[in-house]
């Protein structure tokens, strides 16, 4: 199995004028390719913080982070927007959709922004339209579809360069436990059938069995790492 | 790509009032950019037509230089000979004075009517004048109210006489209305009086007789022009030209800031959406581009309403133009320029890109993490560079006031413009300044004013309102002091010349108007000696009035030596117009005019003096030498006489008796009043094109506002919601606003008064630079009515979130996300 995501020494600590918030404090840890992590721990413990390091969206105070082997300290930010459009998929807790385009048009973006001709995707999108199971919703904005429906269009949008990991920032946190159990069912049909590596953060113990290995952060630090006995199997 | 247009379109559509306000105004800076580009080839292609309307194929003048002379008969034959020539038509012409109409004068032509007749320079039934028969234009008839059958008593050459009039003749050829020039014709006189001869020719030939005539007959005695003369009007719309150029960048700079603000919000509401656009790999120049993209869409349907005002409207426009300029009322039809058109729909892509380029960079190297949370943009407070730059922008324009003693357009306008946008600057400074005391005295008014004032120093939209009231009340109270001062030239002049009438057209010496003296009523008559003519100095050219004097008189007044102690063979010149000229003191100049007396057509003067000229002629371009040398070397009879009535004078009377002591002579006589009037009458058509323009430009800052005032209540509706469903009522929300924009207005127009009164001051350098002396004053009563009916207005644009925050349903803003 070979690397996907290495962490070693990650520091990361905010300024506010005179305040200094340390907030990551030291940590190391790998994702293998295939994987599947939780990531659980207290409000305001770093793990919002710990994904967009990994998302090349913010920068550590020290430390590194390897994504397939590659330094991302010594990207640019075109190469990290490179990184992010072809090989990191992003979830968040409010979907984040661009209001104003079409289910399909929204999954479609990534591949926009790449500069690659949606139309030759025109099949992956559908299947992948089929997965999340809104094949009959793609031409529907994202304000006609419920929260689960919108998260599954945000699924999808990552999932549709085919990226090696996904990161997802409490990904059903906005959602009754019915759709919520829907959404992780999703994830892991992802991870078993592309082998993309995802990596969640989530307050539900539940939502976290449906990962492989846990990571439990406390005080900036990690406080435990623990394969997942009773992993949810499908 | 189709995708990200889609995105783009439809997020202009989703800003339908923003949108709209924006294309609104690049529409009127497009419109203001063509009639810039197309006014001066309007009006001298108007003139021209007009001009060839009015001659008909008669465009060549041959006139004898002065009245009394006449063109020899052989002449007139010889020209009549020619063979490219078809036709000449020899007229009479002379000014005459209508008696019982102070300021009119007209042309009266004694000439063949049926000849004018068949052609077609006139359109009368009549066939033959007899002697005391006139035929007047329409447009006469109709301002001064005569008909067929009655009679008018006009001064002439020989006196005063009364004529019968015997037809009204369409405004069409010589009567066409142009200028306020009046025509007359009358019965012919004999071809030996003949100094006015029309000549006709084929339009292929009429520019190689012209040249042919000039060279043969264009001497001391005779004049061989043409008609028909473009670079007559080139010449005189130059300061149209010059003050059209001033609007324009003024409103495009005000464009620049109303879009700005305006884009500001439009992006700000593009932030979650760029943000999701980022996590998904866009580069920031990926951000870049899209947004520009889509204020380039913006640009170009501006540029494109720009194109469909500028096809509706620049006729309506360019018509009153040319009322203004040419006096004309005739439509114009100004030509659609393909090439003009698309500079004009670049320009506003250009204007619309500069407006936002500064948010759109900001935005795409915005951290990511930001953008995506929505977090509150953390806006970098320039606070201390923007008033570092104010203040230092504000010491520049006092600094090139200061220095620019030379008179310097480029300094002029350098000074004017950094003080305007230094002002502009500094505000957040004046801002925080005024708050805080309107803070402290709020205490005492009431909670909600206290609330209000809170937001004044930080809310964005409070700063926008600031600007653009202060801005635009920078600019109307510049033009009204400006407009109110210009009107001070004639009323400073006047000052000087407290005489009832002037004699102007005179030919003879001073002694033979000794009489004058004696007619009853008369007071006193004084002479002055003047001549304002091309003259060419040490071989240069230049424009100026050669006048003499023998002391401080009519507004002229020593600055350095002393007019009375001036000899012959010595002058002063005005200071100003020495700089421009490049004159100095102890210099020598030669100064030639072919209708010196002096035998070289040439005098030679020491410049021993400076005077200030600007209470005698508004362009201070003045050269005064002693009245023995003008006698004697420029020409020997003076040019005007200034005729003191009797206090309880009958003045009518008195001009009546005047005419008729001058029979024989071709001279006016002119109430002094009545000249100023006319002359400020000319002025006022220009100045209320200009005033147009900028009306347009304060419509643009009042779009402006009224936006800020829309875009202020949508950013806000939460806070506002959120206030209402905890503590207050939605009046009470109400008052908090109509404070927060009365407060931000008043200290908006209290800097821009200020702003205004240093600005005036720089204007009054600018046109002085532009060769026109202006002092200018503040009519206090005026500018203070007209702040308190801007300053209304301004708090009528409240109304507008007000309106909105009663209509407003709570739950539905507190439960959006
Ligand atoms: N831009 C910032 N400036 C200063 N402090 C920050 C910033 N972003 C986050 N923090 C601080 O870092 C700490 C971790 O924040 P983070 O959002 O990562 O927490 P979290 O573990 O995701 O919490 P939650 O479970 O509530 O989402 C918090 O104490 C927060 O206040
Ligand atoms: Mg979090």
């Amino acid at each position: 199995m070979n690397t996907v995501i290495k962490v070693s020494n990650l520091h990361k600590t905010f300024k506010n004028g005179e305040t200094e918030v340390h907030v990551l404090k030291g940590l190391d840890f790998n994702v293998e390719a295939g994987e599947f992590i939780s990531i659980m721990g207290p409000s305001g413990c770093g793990k919002s913080t710990l994904l967009y390091l990994l998302g090349g969206l913010d920068y550590p105070t020290k430390g590194q982070i390897f994504i397939n082997g590659e330094d991302l300290n010594k990207k640019k930010d075109r190469e990290l927007s490179h990184m992010r459009r072809s090989d990191i998929g992003f979830v968040f807790q409010f979907y984040n959709l661009v209001h104003n385009l079409s289910v399909y048009e929204n999954i479609a973006l990534p591949l926009v922004m790449g500069g690659v001709s949606t139309s030759s995707f025109k099949n992956r999108i559908y299947e992948i339209l089929d997965i999340v199971g809104l094949s009959d919703k793609k031409d529907n904005l994202p304000s006609q579809l419920s929260g689960g429906q919108q998260q599954r269009v945000a699924i999808a949008r990552a999932v549709i360069v085919n990226p090696s990991i996904i990161l997802a920032d409490e990904p059903v946190g906005n959602l009754d436990s019915k759709n919520g159990q829907d959404v992780m069912k999703l994830f892991y049909e992802i991870n078993q059938r592309y082998k993309i590596s995802i990596v969640q953060v989530t307050h539900d113990p539940d939502m976290a069995l449906y990962g492989s290995r846990l990571i439990r952060i406390k005080d900036g630090i990690i406080e435990k790492t623990e394969d997942i006995e009773s992993r949810i199997i499908l | 790509m189709r995708l990200l247009l889609k995105h783009i379109f439809r997020n202009i559509n989703e800003n339908k009032i923003r949108g709209f306000l924006i294309i609104f105004s690049l529409a009127i800076s497009s419109f203001v950019l063509y009639i810039n580009f197309v006014t001066k080839d309007e009006i001298v292609d108007q003139y021209e037509s007009l001009m060839t309307d009015i001659f008909n194929g008669y465009e060549i003048n041959v006139v004898s230089e002065s009245v009394d002379a006449s063109i020899e008969k052989d002449v007139i034959n010889k020209i009549k000979e020619h063979d490219l020539v078809t036709d000449t038509i020899p007229i009479h012409s002379e000014f005459c004075a209508y008696i019982d109409e102070d300021s009119m004068t007209a042309q009266l032509y004694s000439t063949d009517l049926k000849k004018l007749n068949d052609a077609e320079l006139i359109e009368t039934n009549i066939q033959e004048l007899k002697a005391e028969e006139i035929v007047i234009s329409h447009s006469f008839s109709s301002e001064y109210d005569y008909e067929k059958g009655d009679t008018l008593e006009l001064v002439t050459n020989e006196g005063v006489s009364t004529y019968k009039i015997v037809d009204v003749a369409n405004n069409y050829g010589l009567f066409t209305e142009f200028e306020n020039v009046n025509t007359f014709v009358t019965k012919e006189k004999s071809l030996a009086e003949t100094n006015l001869l029309l000549v006709q020719a084929k339009e292929n030939d009429i520019g190689d007789l012209l040249t042919e005539f000039k060279e043969e007959y264009d001497d001391d005695d005779l004049a061989v022009v043409s008609a028909v003369d473009r670079t007559y009007m080139e010449s005189n719309v130059f300061m149209l030209e010059q003050a059209l150029i001033i609007v324009l960048i003024i409103t495009a700079l005000l464009n620049i800031l109303i879009i700005s603000s305006n884009a500001k919000a439009i992006l700000i509401s593009r932030r979650s959406s760029m943000g999701t656009f980022r996590s998904l790999g866009a580069t920031s120049g990926q951000i870049a581009f899209v947004l520009s993209l889509e204020n380039i869409i913006y640009g170009a349907i501006g540029g494109a309403a720009g194109v469909v005002l500028i096809v509706f409207g620049k006729n309506i426009l360019m018509s009153f133009i040319l009322q203004g300029v040419l006096g004309i009322n005739k439509s114009a039809n100004v030509a659609l320029e393909p090439l003009y058109l698309l500079i004009t729909v670049i320009f506003a892509v250009v204007v619309q890109i500069i407006s936002v380029v500064p948010q759109i960079r900001k935005m795409a190297n915005e951290p990511i993490k930001g953008l995506i949370l929505g977090y509150a943009r953390q806006e970098k407070s320039r606070f201390i560079l923007k008033t570092v730059l104010g203040i230092a922008l504000l010491v520049i324009s006092l600094f090139l006031w200061n220095i620019n003693t030379f008179y310097s357009l480029v300094y002029a306008i350098l000074a004017l413009l950094s003080a305007i946008a230094g002002g502009m600057l500094i505000l957040p400074l004046i801002t925080y300044c005024l708050s805080f005391f309107i803070e402290k005295i709020g205490q005492f008014i009431s909670k909600v004013f206290k609330l209000a004032t809170k937001n004044i120093c930080t809310s964005e939209s409070t700063a926008n309102n600031i600007r653009l009231s202060a801005l635009s009340i920078t600019l109307v109270l510049l033009l009204v002091i400006t407009t109110l001062s210009i009107q001070n030239i004639f009323s400073n002049i006047s000052k000087y010349l407290d005489a009832d009438y002037q004699i102007y057209g005179i030919t003879q010496k001073e002694k033979e108007y000794d009489d004058l003296a004696d007619v009853k009523g008369v007071k006193d008559i004084s002479f002055a000696s003047q001549i304002w003519d091309e003259f060419k100095v040490n071989g240069e050219k230049y424009n100026f009035i050669l006048a003499s004097f023998d002391k401080e008189e009519l507004g002229v007044v020593n600055e350095i030596g002393d007019i009375s102690k001036l000899k012959s063979g010595e002058a002063m010149i005005d200071s100003f117009y020495a700089v421009s000229m490049g004159v100095e003191i102890g210099d020598f100049l030669t100064i030639e005019n072919t209708d010196f007396k002096s035998k070289s057509n040439k005098i030679e003067v020491k410049i021993v003096g400076t005077l200030d000229t600007k209470s005698y002629t508004a362009q201070r371009n003045v050269l005064v030498i002693t009245p023995e040398q003008f006698k004697k070397e420029v020409r020997d009879y003076p040019s005007v006489i200034y005729v003191y009535c009797d206090q309880n004078a009958n003045y009518e009377q008195v001009k009546r008796d005047l005419y008729t002591e001058l029979t024989g002579e071709n001279v006016v006589v002119q109430s002094v009043d009545d000249y100023f009037a006319h002359q400020e009458q000319s002025i006022v058509s220009i100045i209320s094109i200009l005033w147009v323009f900028l009306g347009l430009a304060v419509f643009v800052a009042i779009i402006g506002i009224v936006n800020n005032q829309i875009i202020n209540f949508v950013q806000r509706k939460r806070e506002f919601a959120v206030l209402n469903s905890i503590a207050m009522s939605k009046s009470q929300i109400s008052l908090m606003v109509f404070f927060e924009v009365a407060i931000s207005f008043f200290i908006g127009v209290m800097s821009g008064l200020v702003l205004s009164l240093w600005a005036s001051k720089l204007m009054e350098k600018l046109m002085e630079s532009l060769g026109l002396f202006v002092e200018f004053t503040f009519k206090w009563e005026t500018i203070i009515i007209l702040l308190l009916i801007l300053f209304a207005l301004l708090l009528l644009t409240a109304l507008i979130p007000i309106r909105k925050i009663f209509n407003m349903k709570i739950i539905n803003e507190i439960k959006y996300e």
